[in-house]
């Protein structure tokens, strides 16, 4: 426990992590301006500027043009010979210039959460491998060993403290987000939230947060293990950019043990892998190949995963020389 | 019970990378007692940071045994870790941090407060700095949070690898006063230092190494002793006559600037007894006392890495 207070107090004191830590937060600002912009209400200045629009476009010499054709020949753009429809199909109404989506909160659980969560992911992954990397590049880790020889309690007390600032940055902008869009839905709708949404929303956040926790243990292990942050964020670079679309060109077989299907899975709680054939002749020959992956996949696929990197790690740091 | 405070027996260690195999330590028998300062010298790349790396739990011996305390280790390093106190190569902190945190973080994995922290930092001289970030430190003050972080645990054990490095003439003197009263307290300090006056002077006992093995040890005046010369340095005022004198007489002796110097056993008495009959007088005589420094130079010179 102790040991545990000496690593998030050493977090908190590095900079580099509170900048990744903000990051998150700005991140997560960023969400839910986008998404309130996207959504906002139609406004009064809305309003008188698409009614400005309609008359623009229906004072337009081209605009009448048209309407004098079809009231010449109204069966042709109506489909009925009643030429006072003309005016209803062919001048412009103020809808088509409030073109907008209403927020909605349940349809945007499953986009809006998966996006979040994965950038938050990268946000964990650069907080585990910046700060043991700084350690290794510093040499305190063996200042630290002089301290505290059982390198194992040392190893797992960093992975802890890492773990538990990733899962409690990612709860905290996951909470702020999700408030903030609840707030504003107060606000501008009339309607209630469906029952259960709650309950759906807070299961996405806990697994948001434990995918957010597990991105910062593997930054952390592989860090630890390579004793280089840059190797870490060349690797997932690497991975993210080349590997899965090389992998997915080459070997479509590999699809559902992708980090990216299987997050899906996670945090969306069951994903459907659409695998379309090269060649196909008819309707049923492309139809793809449809693979479903549910939250037990993806937990089991993540826990080999995170857990052979922490045993990897573990195994090097007891073993190797410290300089 | 053992009175051996640091005890190693054919303690080896092997580096294997693309070239093939190094051995940096080659069946290192060393024996340290409680109380004292007792150095440990060794030309660079002799394996002395090696061995207290070993030492420490940082590296893994590749065969051999340890004792600190009559406890093997690494295997029981922690039951004794909390009453060693060490420094190895260059001080090592978090850049980011102030002196004080960096102290602070240590201090609380030992479970100790803030007043200790206070107290080392008042000893090493570092109050009023404390509060700066390591970064800005000067390597002479680096050296001084780490002699600070040493004595967070008032070990019984320092070790301490060129603990003076860096430092300016007063700080030396200052960290030698340092040492020199924990060894008299009773806490046992072993001092790897290149700068062999130094550890002449404060030294009560030397282990000198090379090539990864024990070349010599004890007390600092048995080391010297066992190599003391007997010679003699003669000043006179016709140097060529004197030394024709001399070699006539079956003396060994070569000339060092304005004087001679005479390898003998026999009462210097005679070599002015000598001269005097051949009308030559002795203006200056003095045994010629062998030092550290020769001693080691003696010891280590066939050592490909050269004097230190």
């Amino acid at each position: 426990m102790r040991l545990l207070l000496v690593e998030l107090a050493r977090i908190r004191a590095r900079r580099a992590i509170m900048v990744l830590v903000a990051g998150a937060f700005l991140l997560g600002a960023v969400f839910v301006g986008a998404t309130l912009w996207t959504h906002r209400p139609v406004s009064d200045a809305d309003l008188a500027q698409a009614q400005q629009q309609v008359e623009r476009q229906t004072n337009s010499p081209m605009t009448q043009r048209e309407l004098r054709r079809c009231e010449r020949n109204p069966e042709r753009y109506t489909g009925t010979s009643d030429a006072a429809a003309c005016e209803e199909n062919i001048l412009p109404r103020v809808d088509w210039f409030l073109d907008r989506p209403v927020l909605n909160p349940p349809e945007l659980v499953r986009d809006l959460s998966v996006a979040l969560v994965l950038f938050l992911g990268v946000i964990a992954v650069l907080i585990g491998a910046t700060m043991i990397g700084a350690e290794w590049s510093a040499g305190s880790v063996g200042t630290q060993l002089l301290f505290e020889p059982r390198r194992p309690r040392v190893w797992a007390a960093k992975a802890a403290a890492i773990a538990l600032v990733a899962a409690a940055m990612a709860a905290a902008v996951f909470t702020l987000v999700w408030l903030s869009i609840l707030a504003a839905y107060a606000v501008w709708s009339d309607e209630g939230l469906p029952s259960g949404f709650l309950r759906d929303l807070s299961l996405t956040g806990a697994r948001g947060a434990a995918f957010v926790a597990v991105g910062g243990l593997a930054g952390y292990a592989v860090t630890m293990a390579v004793r280089h942050t840059v190797v870490v964020v060349g690797l997932m670079l690497a991975y993210s950019v080349i590997g899965e679309g090389l992998l997915r060109s080459f070997l479509p077989s590999v699809e559902r043990y992708l980090v990216s299907n299987n997050a899906l899975a996670w945090i969306q709680d069951g994903h459907t892998i659409r695998i379309y054939p090269r060649n196909c002749f008819d309707e049923i020959s492309c139809r793809p190949k449809e693979i479903a992956m549910g939250l037990a996949d993806a937990a089991v696929y993540f826990g080999l995963v995170a857990g052979a990197m922490l045993l990897v790690s573990l195994f090097v740091f007891n073993r190797r020389d410290v300089p | 019970m053992t009175d051996l405070v640091i005890e190693t027996t054919d303690l080896r260690k092997e580096y294997r990378n693309r070239r093939g195999r190094f051995v940096a330590v080659k069946g290192l028998s060393l024996q340290v007692p409680h109380g004292g300062v007792h150095g440990f010298l060794g030309p660079n790349g002799s394996g002395k940071t090696t061995t207290i790396r070993m030492l420490l739990g940082l590296a893994r011996a590749s065969g051999g045994e340890m004792r600190l305390f009559g406890k093997e280790v690494p295997r029981l390093l922690p039951e004794i870790m909390g009453r060693i106190g060490a420094i190895v190569e260059q001080p090592k902190f978090m850049p980011g941090f102030t002196g004080r945190r960096n102290l602070s973080l240590l201090a609380t994995t030992l479970g100790q407060d803030g007043r200790k922290v206070d107290e080392v930092i008042e000893t090493v001289g570092l109050k009023g700095r404390d509060k700066d970030r390591y970064r800005g430190y000067s390597l002479g003050m680096k050296q001084r949070l780490a002699i600070a972080g040493a004595l967070l645990k008032s070990p019984d054990l320092l070790i301490l690898d060129e603990p003076t490095n860096g430092l300016d003439p007063a700080g030396i003197r200052e960290i030698r006063e340092t040492i020199r009263t924990l060894g008299e307290s009773g806490v046992t300090v072993l001092l790897s230092s290149h700068i062999l006056a130094e550890v002449q002077q404060v030294c009560d006992a030397v282990s000198i190494i090379g090539h990864g093995a024990l070349l010599a040890s004890g007390p600092v005046r048995e080391v010297i002793g066992t190599r003391a010369s007997g010679a003699v340095r003669l000043g006179l005022a016709d140097l060529a006559a004197g030394a024709a004198a001399l070699e006539a007489a079956g003396y060994d002796l070569r000339r060092d600037l304005d004087h001679l110097v005479v390898e003998t056993t026999a009462d210097p008495a005679t070599l002015t007894e000598l001269l005097a009959g051949t009308g030559l007088y002795v203006n200056e005589l003095t045994p010629v006392r062998a030092d550290l420094e020769t001693v080691f130079l003696e010891l280590t010179a066939d050592d490909a890495g050269g004097p230190l």
